[in-house]
């Protein structure tokens, strides 16, 4: 479309046809009014992925425009759809004030959502991470860099050989992965990853690097120890990039890198992964799996942790034993079945701060921060009568935050709206003005009363009435003979029959009060909300996050006991469970090794049940 | 139906979940110490990739046995069954030899090749194992318990009668069975060796063993990087090359 001449076209499509060549690639969502458009071939698309209506709008260059919309209020809906598509889409709003603009109002894009980088909640899976990743290659050697958006988790790795990439694709199973243009194609097309080339100066080092300490606000990469990596930062970078260029906002959550180490793990290559059908089955029945099995995590970020500790079996002994202590510990006089009643109150805190961090966070979100930290003191509690270093770490890990409890109990209603758009978000009593705001436009007519019996008191005209027309807008009536005694400030508005109608300062400052209060009390409410979200938070994102994820996924117990026999596959189940012993060295082994006693005591148990 | 794969499966999920920090499903448990677990057990062919089912076999079978070291946990289910009997039969014999003489990693291999359990006398550390069936009048039963010894029958016939296959053709293939079993025992009878039939195959002789410069010449070789070498320096080792197999 963009061959045809911009100036045939009326002033609105040569803004959108302006719009529209920066992303020539996905689909653009184009505000107008109550709806969001699509034209020429993105409406044709849309109309085929979602299945709504193509239309057609007036002519433009002597062409009738096609068109498909979506009702803003359910854009999401619509969002949610692409996205798990692999469409990745531009939302074009508009920007300037309908009422004081000419010709086509100001239009930009104000954000990309691509599946990799989403973060609100209607698009996301709840127990799922969704990671963008981008690859970056030399030789045998690459780089891997993935960032987890909607929690500010951001991650690093560098290796060697192709089955080590296919295996680590397998793992993380990013939404999209950025490879540079011509780099690595083919090889990785078959992994069934959606790709995205990107230019190759993207990933050169030099901006990478610079990019990277910019966003991380450090003067190198040592402290986080990726110097020596030179593909990770590569494709770190151009992960980084690419994910400015959608958010379009900063991204303060994001404040550092880790690095993994392949050496450090039990390594499962791709085929692996796929055969013992851990988090995915091989006829793609996601509850056929052992994640399925054992994830009876309270909350949503405990199970993100347990899949992740799932898909990324550790050889550390010591860390390993440190977790079976903590299970022991919790499993002990099930001591868990309180930890787990305390978690029950605490809600996505992980992608709620990143909400916060984008400055996309509904007040829903904020509610649900407020009552997952107000559960913490329980939980910090609850979690110190537990025999455990481990569980102790997380213990003190987590911080009570009385300062953003406070600031949000103070500051949001109970039970806020849906969206800042609609109002009574802001608590009552936390803004002076917006109270005053709020009491007049539902409080008029006590105000008007209240004002009518002061003036009465301070003139001592017993006949002083207040009254309203459309030409005069609000006045307060005099009868001609009590007219000598009108205090000076009073202002002559009008005289009639038999009376002198006039205003005062105050009277006419309500008028202008009530007649724009609720706009100005929902403006003041986004103003507000606007400061809320750009204050710092005293309050690492990651943190209570973190440790709130950890203490529930280490009961996965749970599950084994409760699922007993809720399905075939968990009868199966022995109802003890021991404790693994895992060698230090082969020698440890050896005495297994020796076939006879170990095979007839490992029979799988279903055959005892029976 | 035996319950070999489930089995095989048990041994992989149990010591994924140890690893993770989990208690696991077993009154007890000895585990590693472990560096990679690797599986060939699906048998998805790969079409789009324009793979056969033996291709893809192959080439999990490939990177096995290239990268699994003594700390590996291996799961072998079937490998070879997705080609001709002989041409099967000897891959299997061979990756089974291989694994357990050379590589030494923790193995499961499961196989329907009854001439493979002669490896359990052959091999240090290796053992035969069957899971437990028993016949119900025409019918079967699986015990779901894993027995020591090789198997000594198999119950395919009986499976495809339960899995529905038409009794004509269940009939016919026991009839083909019956045949194929007594001529066997004839040719066994007439060689004098009846006791062990798979010694027929030549394939049980004792595996080459590689000549002592391969390994050399391998290690040569592995030690060149192309990208690095000049024109000079390629034709150098070209000839260091040649005078290794001298």
């Amino acid at each position: 479309m963009n061959e045809v001449a911009f100036p045939q076209h009326t002033p609105m499509m040569q803004q959108y046809l302006r719009i529209k060549s920066q992303y020539p690639e996905i689909l653009l969502f184009y505000r107008m009014g109550d709806f969001y458009e699509l034209f020429f071939d993105d409406a044709r698309r849309a109309a085929s992925l979602l299945d709504i209506t193509l239309t057609a709008r007036g002519q433009s260059a002597g062409q009738p425009i096609p068109m498909a919309g979506v009702p803003f209020h359910s854009v999401e809906t619509y969002l949610a759809r692409l996205v798990r598509k692999g469409e990745s889409v531009a939302i074009c709003e508009q920007l300037g004030d309908p009422a004081k603009s000419k010709g086509p109002l100001e239009r930009q894009i104000v954000r990309v959502i691509t599946p990799g980088t989403v973060t609100d909640e209607a698009l996301l899976d709840e127990r799922q991470e969704t990671l963008a990743a981008a690859a970056a290659r030399d030789g045998e050697r690459f780089g891997l860099a993935w960032l987890d958006l909607a929690a500010g988790r951001f991650t690093v790795l560098q290796s060697l050989g192709r089955n080590a990439l296919a295996a680590e694709l397998e793992r993380l199973k990013p939404a999209e992965l950025l490879v540079s243009e011509g780099a690595l194609g083919d090889e990785l097309a078959r992994t069934g990853t959606a790709l995205r080339t990107r230019p190759p100066w993207h990933f050169e080092l030099a901006s990478a690097s610079r990019l990277l300490t910019d966003q991380l606000g450090t003067l190198d990469l040592k402290g986080f120890g990726v110097d020596e990596l030179p593909l990770a930062i590569c494709a770190a970078g151009a992960l980084l990039q690419y994910v400015r260029d959608t958010q379009k906002s900063a991204l303060p959550h994001i404040r550092s890198l880790h690095v993994e180490e392949r050496t450090d793990t039990l390594i499962l290559d791709a085929a692996t992964r796929r055969n013992l059908e851990l988090d995915a089955s091989l006829a793609g029945n996601s509850d056929a799996t052992l994640f399925a099995l054992i994830d009876a995590c309270v909350t949503a970020m405990g199970s993100r942790q347990l899949r992740r500790w799932l898909n990324r079996p550790l050889t550390d002994q010591a860390v390993l034993r440190a977790r079976y202590q903590a299970l022991g510990a919790l499993i002990d006089r099930r001591r868990f079945d309180e930890v787990r009643e305390q978690l029950h109150g605490i809600g996505d805190v992980e992608r709620i701060l990143a909400r916060v961090a984008l400055r996309s966070a509904r007040p829903r979100d904020l509610t649900q921060l407020r009552a997952s930290l107000g559960s913490l003191p329980a939980l910090r509690c609850g979690l110190a009568a537990i025999d455990s270093p481990l569980v102790l770490q997380v213990r003190d890990r987590i911080h009570e935050h009385r300062d953003v409890v406070e600031l949000l109990s103070a500051a949001i209603a109970s039970e806020p709206s849906a969206f800042v758009r609609d109002g009574d978000v802001i608590a009552a009593g936390y803004d002076a003005e917006l109270d005053e705001l709020r009491r007049i436009a539902t409080h008029t007519d006590e105000f008007l009363l209240e004002l009518e019996r002061r003036e009465r008191e301070r003139t001592g005209i017993a006949g002083l009435k207040l009254g309203y027309n459309r030409v005069q807008g609000f006045f307060i009536e005099i009868a001609r003979k009590d007219a000598e005694r009108v205090p000076k400030d009073y202002i002559r508005r009008q005289t009639v029959k038999s009376a002198e109608r006039f205003i005062t300062q105050e009277l006419k400052g309500f008028e202008d009060k009530v007649l724009s209060a609720r706009d100005r009390a929902l403006a003041r409410e986004k103003e507000l909300a606007r400061w809320r979200s750009s204050t710092r938070w005293p309050l690492s994102p990651s943190v209570p996050a973190r440790c709130s994820g950890r203490a529930p996924s280490l009961s996965p117990s749970r599950a084994w006991s409760s699922r007993q026999g809720a399905t075939r596959l968990s009868s199966a189940f022995p109802s003890r469970l021991s404790c693994p012993t895992i060698c230090a060295s082969r020698r440890g082994a050896a005495c297994s090794s020796s076939p006879a006693p170990t095979w007839a005591e490992n029979r799988p148990t279903c055959a005892r049940r029976r | 139906m035996g319950g070999k794969s489930t089995y095989m499966r048990q041994a992989a999920l149990i010591v994924l979940l140890a690893h993770m920090g989990s208690y696991v499903p077993a009154d007890s448990t000895l585990i590693g110490p472990l560096d990679r677990i690797f599986t060939r057990i699906g048998a998805a062919d790969d079409l789009a990739g324009g793979r056969s089912t033996f291709m893809v076999e192959m080439t999990e079978a490939a990177n096995i046995l290239h990268n699994a070291t003594a700390r590996s946990l291996i799961l072998m289910d079937e490998i070879g069954r997705g080609t001709s009997t002989f041409d099967g039969l000897s891959l299997a014999w061979a990756t089974a030899r291989h694994i357990a003489t050379r590589l030494k990693s923790f193995t499961l291999f499961a196989t329907h090749y009854f001439e493979l359990t002669t490896l359990a006398a052959e091999v240090e550390g290796c053992a035969n194992v069957h899971l437990d069936a028993t016949e119900h009048g025409d019918g079967i039963v699986f015990l779901h318990a894993v027995k020591e010894g090789p198997a000594n029958r198999s119950y395919g016939l009986q499976v495809a009668q339960l899995a529905g296959v038409p009794r004509e053709v269940i009939a016919q293939a026991r009839h083909y069975l019956e045949m194929l079993e007594s001529q066997r025992d004839r040719q066994n009878g007439a060689d004098g060796r009846a006791a062990s039939a798979q010694k027929e195959l030549p394939l049980f002789a004792s595996p080459a063993r590689p000549e002592p410069a391969t390994d050399e010449l391998r290690a040569a070789v592995q030690a060149i990087n192309p990208d690095e070498l000049s024109p000079k320096a390629a034709l150098e080792a070209l000839y260091r090359l040649r005078k290794l197999l001298e």
